[in-house]
């Protein structure tokens, strides 16, 4: 039994064995109705769930916040029916990956960027080259859109895939569907994303492959 | 058959996992090499994961809004003791057979609750509160030490279970899955956390003190108990630029901005500070100050570095909203001199074209 004022430290630079059984301890207090222990959660996945919904957003997206939020909520309503197989983190990851589709196939205004520029925070990074930054953009804003463009499931097969770098075995696991289903949501999302590959004359002169 | 029907899912997946043999990594670079959505799928996840890297790390050095945990309410959980729960269903169900059958035969009245109550099931606690805390909900101060909760939220067994789900209740079919739809309306429920000082990502405002040693500030209440005190970092022209990438993270740009100034005034010859000049050119140039994200841009370009090109685009984009279309004219073709297959070439072409450049 993890002591109780073990349970309210933040996981923070613990060994990540530790830190795993720790923040799985948290989970099942915060089930239980703990609120210090929600809170000390909350403050450790909050980092996690704010950049899962910036990288599936764009970060420059006026509903991030709001979505953050509505991920984190959404997190503590499902902690009851979390049964521990994964870490919390990763529970997090997906909830947070659904409400950011979720939240933008709501929306009926879609913001276009405002210019061609790439976006500052690959800037930031400055460790790529200005060409590859900017193909990196196109491609993560081209599957960002697609994400928004086909059904919803094979968006979140995909978003996990990609997004998150999951196998389809874990996207089984977390969806509860079974491998095979998943598999085909996966090709159908692919053919859907190769159409638009092939309407981008920049992306698709970039992935120099031959013809299929 | 194309070949998009036969994506090999499970190759990719050990790829991930660092489980490829010889022989199947040539089978991938095989399918890869003339399938476009499993290359672009590669480099897309590579790109996904580099940026879901560096925006974790920039979160973690923000002061990120909690959820007010007494505002949520959990949907109530199967009872631990589900057998218990069961034959408690069981005796109700029996009872309410014994009622229909009693009435039918005319055999007089039966109290529903004489019967329910014989039958109702142990009621363990609700998850998150009772329905004494939702009534009179308790404001939990996040970020500072909470009073200490004296135990755990006691249950009410006399209470009637849909008392427990005073809001809509997420659908939560099975195992882990998600609640989506339900999430309440983040801004009224939202407590913004006080920031809290840290030491390990954001320096204070004022006064550095690079010298500040263990032992100064009392244990911070997250802490560990025994964890050594944070020390303050030294102050270099990288630790500065993480500090300045992480107040425009969290959409502080006025701190942003001096801190990328202060990068560029106290460590000139910096790499950081070359690369703020086409971050503070950018972020000048959003905010509809064309003339001074100009200058940081020309700076950028005198010095050269690895973002020319980009600094380049911004260059020709300021000097549009300058209106000075015949330097621009001149910046766009520079670029497509430079980067003739630029991703931004098609556009420097097409606004060449409306404003009569070469």
């Amino acid at each position: 039994m993890v002591q109780r004022e073990v349970l309210h430290c933040p996981p923070g630079d613990l060994p990540d064995d530790v830190q795993e059984t720790l923040l799985l301890a948290l989970a099942r207090s915060a089930a239980q109705g703990d609120a210090r222990a929600t809170t000390s959660l909350l403050k450790s996945i909050a980092p996690r769930v704010a950049a899962v919904v910036r990288v599936v957003l764009g970060r420059h997206d006026p509903e991030v916040d709001d979505v953050v939020q509505q991920s984190l909520i959404a997190f503590v309503q499902a902690l009851p029916s979390f049964r521990g197989e994964c870490q919390p983190p990763r529970f997090a990851s997906r909830i947070a990956v659904r409400t950011a589709m979720a939240s933008r196939r709501r929306s009926r205004t879609r913001r276009e960027r405002r210019d061609d520029l790439v976006d500052i925070d690959a800037l930031a990074t400055g460790l790529r080259n200005p060409s590859a930054m900017a193909l990196a953009a196109r491609r993560t804003a081209l599957l960002r859109e697609l994400l928004y463009q086909i059904p919803e499931e094979q968006a979140e097969a995909l978003a996990l895939r990609v997004v998150l770098g999951w196998t389809l075995e874990e996207v089984a696991s977390a969806t509860g569907a079974p491998q095979n289903t998943v598999r085909s949501r996966v090709r159908l999302a692919k053919e859907a994303l190769r159409r638009r590959i092939e309407a981008d004359p920049v992306l698709r002169e970039t992935l120099e492959v031959g013809r299929e | 058959m194309s070949n998009v029907d036969l994506h090999p899912e499970d190759l990719l997946d050990k790829e991930i996992l660092g489980e490829l043999s010889d022989e199947e990594r040539a089978r991938l670079e095989a399918h890869v090499a003339v399938c476009k959505s499993c290359q672009f799928e590669r480099m897309a996840r590579a790109d996904f994961r580099a940026e879901l890297d560096v925006e974790t790390e920039l979160a973690k050095g923000e002061a990120l809004k909690i959820v007010n945990v007494d505002r949520v309410r959990l949907p109530a959980v199967e009872p631990p003791v589900r057998r218990a729960a069961f034959r408690g269903r069981v005796a109700l169900l029996v009872a309410a057979a014994l009622l229909l059958v009693t009435a039918v035969a005319g055999a007089g009245w039966v109290s529903i609750r004489t019967i329910t109550g014989k039958g109702q099931p142990e009621r363990t606690p609700t998850p998150v509160e009772t329905v004494s805390e939702a009534r009179t909900p308790r404001p939990v101060v996040v970020g500072n030490r909470p009073a200490p909760v004296e135990s755990a939220p006691s249950p009410e067994p006399d209470a009637p279970h849909s008392d427990a789900l005073p809001i809509a209740e997420p659908v939560v079919p099975r195992g882990d899955a998600l609640p989506i739809a339900a999430a309440e309306s983040p801004r009224s429920d939202a407590v913004p956390i006080a920031p809290k000082p840290d030491a390990t990502h954001r320096a204070p405002a004022t006064a550095p003190e690079p010298d500040a040693t263990p032992g100064a500030p009392a244990t911070a209440p997250d802490e560990l108990p025994g964890s050594a005190p944070p020390i303050a970092p030294e102050r270099t022209a990288s630790t500065v630029f993480a500090e300045a990438n992480a107040a425009r993270a969290s959409g502080d740009y006025a701190t942003a901005f001096r801190l990328y100034s202060e990068v560029q005034s106290s460590f000139p010859s910096s790499a950081e500070a070359r690369t703020t000049q086409a971050i503070l050119g950018r972020l000048l140039l959003d905010r509809g100050n064309a003339a001074g994200a100009l200058r940081q841009f020309d700076a950028y370009l005198r010095g050269g570095g690895g973002l020319r090109e980009e600094a380049m685009v911004g260059r020709a984009t300021a000097l549009r909203r300058l209106g000075r279309t015949g330097e621009e004219a001149a910046a766009w073709s520079m670029l497509l001199k430079a980067y003739p297959s630029s991703a931004h070439a098609e556009n420097a072409r097409k606004r060449l074209a409306e404003i009569g450049g070469p």
